[in-house]
């Protein structure tokens, strides 16, 4: 006891509270009392202060078992020891079961020293647990706190009565990590439901060992509250136990690795990377002495990694640069950071490795240079299909180059439809200018006769006449080789012998060598239509394409040939269809003139004819209408009968004559029934009625009455002498003689004759004479007639197999010539 | 009394207009082509000419009408052509040429009789 004793009595009996005090002096006890007899006294009294409340168990005002409630209400921890007179069983046992440290009678007090002493200890003990259990609360506090302030989170799990494992708590962090607030979390059962679900396996694995008491770690996957997968590692253990104690408790903390989790990886790819990479990788130091070099660096140089590891990278290699301006020392390295470049360096086993080198300097944090890298492509492959393409490049040139001459001279063929023209072509721009030939020949093949003639010829520029050489016969000769097999052929010794011995050869031999001699067929629609000859004078070797070129060339001069040819052709027929359709056009023109003309006839016709038809109906129904109407003496009306009766003749001679026409017109010609006539008999029945008629005139009938008997129709005839002698009066009106004479004209003819002393008729009128429709002196109206006198007339003459023709000077007559038929029959 | 000229180159014609008109009081007078017909229309100066057309000579009837119709002197002569021209432009030319009337042949005389009075009345 290092300080006094507070003791709080409750005690209403002097005696008793003094014997109390006695006997707890008496074992030893240093100690102040306190002593309260009601219950506002002990109220009063009791506090912290007291070390042991002694509490008589009845007084007159209060009572032990309410102090007792009292003090636990205060929340005191004061050991409370019941002292009484009287001795119950069921007081001690509400004492007790009230929380009463121990009840004691006042006659047996021998006791109280030990019951205090023990209650004091018991207490003391009581309040060494409450400090520790405080104590083991703060720092869980703390540990709580320091885990809220990390990233990581941590709980705690209770294995409940079903023995399963229950979160008891868990730290905010949770949150940070997986979005789940920690209500959340609790609510679903803690985080374990968040595990990814091909990680269950490892988490209910993770636990299983948990609860077999021993400590885990695992790394698993959880989905967090948006969806993302993150990776934890959890570290789990049980909580430590004492002696004997059963195992309820377990502690975990969770960490997010996933960024770990993902440099991790990025890692492994990175040292993949690297060990993939078929370049080859090489650090040196500032020195160039090898510190790394890769799987494909000992791949490309033949070199193991082990043999070169601290040699300087020179001796290994031995670079050699070309084409670079900048050689990349390790000072210039060091300027410049990094080079890049085209290098060969060499295999172990010596031979050179063309590579894209790119170099690389390596500092420190400070950057301070510590190395170098070189990442070198080994691009040997690349260099190999460079060159394949230039080669095959420049074959494309090559060709391109003779397509485009081929293409050129194709059109400089095709431009020209002149044999020669395409000859000179062929000479100047293939033989001369790409083949550099110094004469060439065009034979043309005649399939039918096996023969070939030389169409051009031309030797150094000199044209040479082909045409004078005979047609060179073609068997099995080198020309008839060419031919039959449809290849070029360039001649060698005998063959180009046999060749000179044909002539043309021979002439072109001695105007130069002819060392080279190529023969190119040439090929139109599948025929081989002549041979093109190339003669150098020096040694010349043809390559395939400087043939495939020719062949080409031939086969285009020989359609080129045979298009000069077609053309010439159709030139010869268009020439000839110019002609005719020239000559049918100005028959057609002549043709269309005559029907102009005939139609500016028939519309005269016409109107001459209704004019010489109205005439002499006109006085026919005006005379007959004043025969009707009037009164006349005998004289008129005969005299007026009489003009009715003259102008219904003449009109009826109209009628004949437009008949007679019509007839011809329709091409039946005029009837003619032939009988032995005596002319001077005819002509001497149709003069008196003229002689009458024209007053003026002389009649002269001379030499008819000699002539032989012509054959004739009397009629038709009759109507030709009248017509001819009335036309010899109209056109000497005035007056004069008219002849009619005849003599025997051939062996079968005779000819008649009528002349006037008229007008006569101009050169341009008598060439008409006899035309249908035809008027001489058609603007002298005075003259009357249809036109178609002389019409019939030369129809009815050439029904006699006879000819009529005329012959008149202007001013001094006309003189008509008829030929006719002698009467040849017995009569 | 009113005189008529007639001009036509059939004789038989200007006989049967003669002898049409004999009957009225008028003068009749003939020409046979044109240059006879101005002659005798300035000399004689008749009130009614009956022309035909188609004559021979420098002038046909035509030719004739328009002298006397451009001329103030001989412009009053009432014209009828008497012409065997009966074509719709015929008569056309003929009314251009200034003529008053037209007459076709065949003609009726006793038509032309009626037109003659009707003119000269």
């Amino acid at each position: 006891m290092d300080r006094k004793l507070h003791i709080l009595l409750l005690e209403d009996n002097p005696d008793d509270a003094e014997l109390l005090l006695h006997e707890l002096r008496r074992v030893g006890f240093d100690f102040e009392c306190i002593q309260v007899q009601t219950k506002a006294g002990y109220l009063e009294q009791l506090s912290e202060r007291m070390d042991i409340i002694l509490a008589d168990y009845t007084l007159p005002q209060f009572d032990a078992l309410t102090a007792l409630k009292l003090l636990q209400e205060r929340n005191l921890d004061i050991p409370f020891l019941v002292v009484t007179g009287t001795v119950s069983e069921e007081a001690a046992a509400a004492s007790m079961r009230q929380g009463a440290a121990d009840y004691l009678l006042k006659d047996r007090l021998t006791r109280l020293g030990s019951a205090v002493r023990r209650a004091l200890d018991d207490r003391k003990l009581r309040e060494a647990n409450r400090l520790a259990e405080e104590a083991l609360r703060q720092s869980e506090e703390r540990y709580r706190m320091i885990s809220e302030l990390t990233s990581d989170f941590t709980y705690a799990l209770i294995l409940n009565g079903q023995g399963s494992l229950e979160v008891e708590w868990i730290t905010e962090a949770v949150e940070r990590i997986t979005g789940y607030s920690r209500a959340e979390t609790l609510a679903l059962g803690g985080w374990d439901a968040l595990v990814h679900e091909q990680d269950r396996t490892i988490v209910r694995e993770h636990r299983r060992i948990l609860l077999e008491g021993r400590s885990h770690v695992c790394e698993l996957r959880i989905v967090t509250k948006n969806g993302q997968v993150r990776w934890l590692r959890d570290y789990a253990k049980p909580e430590s136990l004492g002696e004997g104690e059963h195992q309820r408790r377990f502690f975990g903390a969770a960490q997010d690795i996933t960024l770990h989790r993902q440099a991790e990886s990025h890692m492994r790819y990175q040292a993949n990377l690297l060990r993939n990479v078929s370049d080859a990788i090489i650090s040196t130091d500032l020195n160039m002495r090898i510190l790394s070099w890769n799987q494909a660096a000992e791949e490309i140089y033949g070199w193991e990694s082990s043999e070169v590891l601290g040699m300087a990278l020179d001796d290994v290699v031995r670079t050699q640069y070309f084409n670079t301006p900048n050689v990349p020392t390790a000072e210039y390295l060091q300027a410049h950071s990094s080079w890049k470049g085209e290098i060969i360096q060499l295999h172990k086993d010596g031979f050179a490795i063309p590579v894209l080198s790119s170099l690389s300097v390596v500092r420190d944090d400070d950057g301070r240079a510590i190395g170098i890298v070189g990442v070198n492509h080994d691009i040997s492959e690349r260099i190999r299909t460079e060159s394949e393409m230039r080669r095959l490049n420049a074959n494309l040139e090559k060709r391109n180059n003779e397509l485009i001459t081929l293409h050129e001279v194709g059109k400089r063929l095709s431009a020209t439809l002149d044999a020669t023209q395409v000859f000179r072509v062929l000479y100047q721009d293939v033989a001369v200018a790409v083949l550099g030939a110094e004469a060439i020949l065009v034979l043309n093949y005649d399939l039918f006769h096996r023969v070939v003639r030389c169409n051009y010829a031309i030797v150094q520029d000199v044209e040479i006449d082909a045409t004078i050489y005979a047609p060179i016969p073609v068997d099995d000769d080198p020309i008839g080789r060419c031919i039959t097999s449809r290849h070029p052929q360039q001649l060698k010794g005998e063959d180009k012998a046999q060749l000179q011995e044909i002539e043309i050869f021979r002439t072109i031999n001695q105007l130069q060598e002819m060392e080279s001699v190529l023969l190119v067929p040439m090929t139109s629609s599948a025929l081989v239509s002549g041979v093109i000859i190339l003669i150098h004078s020096k040694p010349y070797m043809f390559d395939q394409v400087n043939l495939a070129l020719l062949t080409t060339m031939a086969n285009q001069t020989a359609i080129t040939l045979e298009n000069a040819r077609l053309f010439d052709q159709v030139q010869m027929v268009i020439t000839e269809l110019e002609k005719r359709v020239e000559s049918r056009t100005a028959e057609l023109e002549a043709a269309n003139a005559a029907l102009l003309a005939l139609d500016r006839q028939k519309t005269d016709f016409i109107s001459t004819s209704a004019h010489e038809l109205r005439t002499p109906l006109t006085t026919i129904q005006g005379f007959s209408e004043i025969l009707l109407e009037r009164q006349l003496n005998e004289d008129r009306s005969r005299r007026y009968l009489r003009m009715i009766n003259e102008q219904a003749t003449q009109l009826n001679k109209l009628v004949d004559d437009l008949l007679d026409v019509s007839r011809i017109e329709m091409g039946r010609g005029v009837t003619i029934t032939a009988s032995p006539l005596r002319l001077i008999d005819l002509v001497d029945s149709i003069v008196p009625t003229f002689a009458e008629s024209s007053p003026h005139h002389k009649f002269q009938v001379i030499h008819l009455a000699e002539l032989p008997m012509v054959q004739a129709d009397a009629f038709r005839l009759g109507q030709v002498i009248r017509n001819l002698i009335s036309n010899a009066v109209k056109y000497s009106p005035d007056g004069g003689c008219i002849t009619i004479d005849g003599k025997v004209y051939s062996d079968n003819q005779v000819l008649i004759r009528i002349s006037d002393e008229g007008v006569g008729i101009s050169e341009g009128d008598l060439r008409h004479l006899g035309e249908k429709f035809y008027r001489a002196h058609a603007s002298n109206t005075a003259i009357e007639g249809t036109g178609l006198g002389l019409y019939i007339t030369k129809a009815i003459v050439e029904s006699h197999a006879g000819e009529i023709w005329f012959e008149s000077r202007v001013g001094c007559g006309t003189t008509v010539h008829v030929t006719l038929p002698i009467w040849k029959g017995t009569s | 009394m009113k005189r008529i000229l007639i001009v036509d180159d059939k004789q038989a014609v200007r006989e049967l207009v003669s002898v049409t008109l004999e009957v009225g009081p008028y003068d009749i007078l003939t020409a046979e082509d044109g240059q006879q017909a101005l002659d005798i229309a300035y000399q004689d100066h008749p009130d009614l000419i009956l022309l035909d057309i188609q004559m021979p000579g420098q002038y046909d009837g035509l030719d004739v009408c328009r002298q006397l119709k451009q001329d103030p002197i001989t412009q009053d002569i009432y014209i009828v052509m008497l012409t065997a021209k009966g074509q719709p432009q015929d008569q056309q030319a003929g009314l251009e040429a200034g003529a008053e009337d037209y007459f076709v042949k065949p003609f009726s005389p006793l038509e032309l009789i009626d037109l003659v009075e009707q003119v000269l009345r």
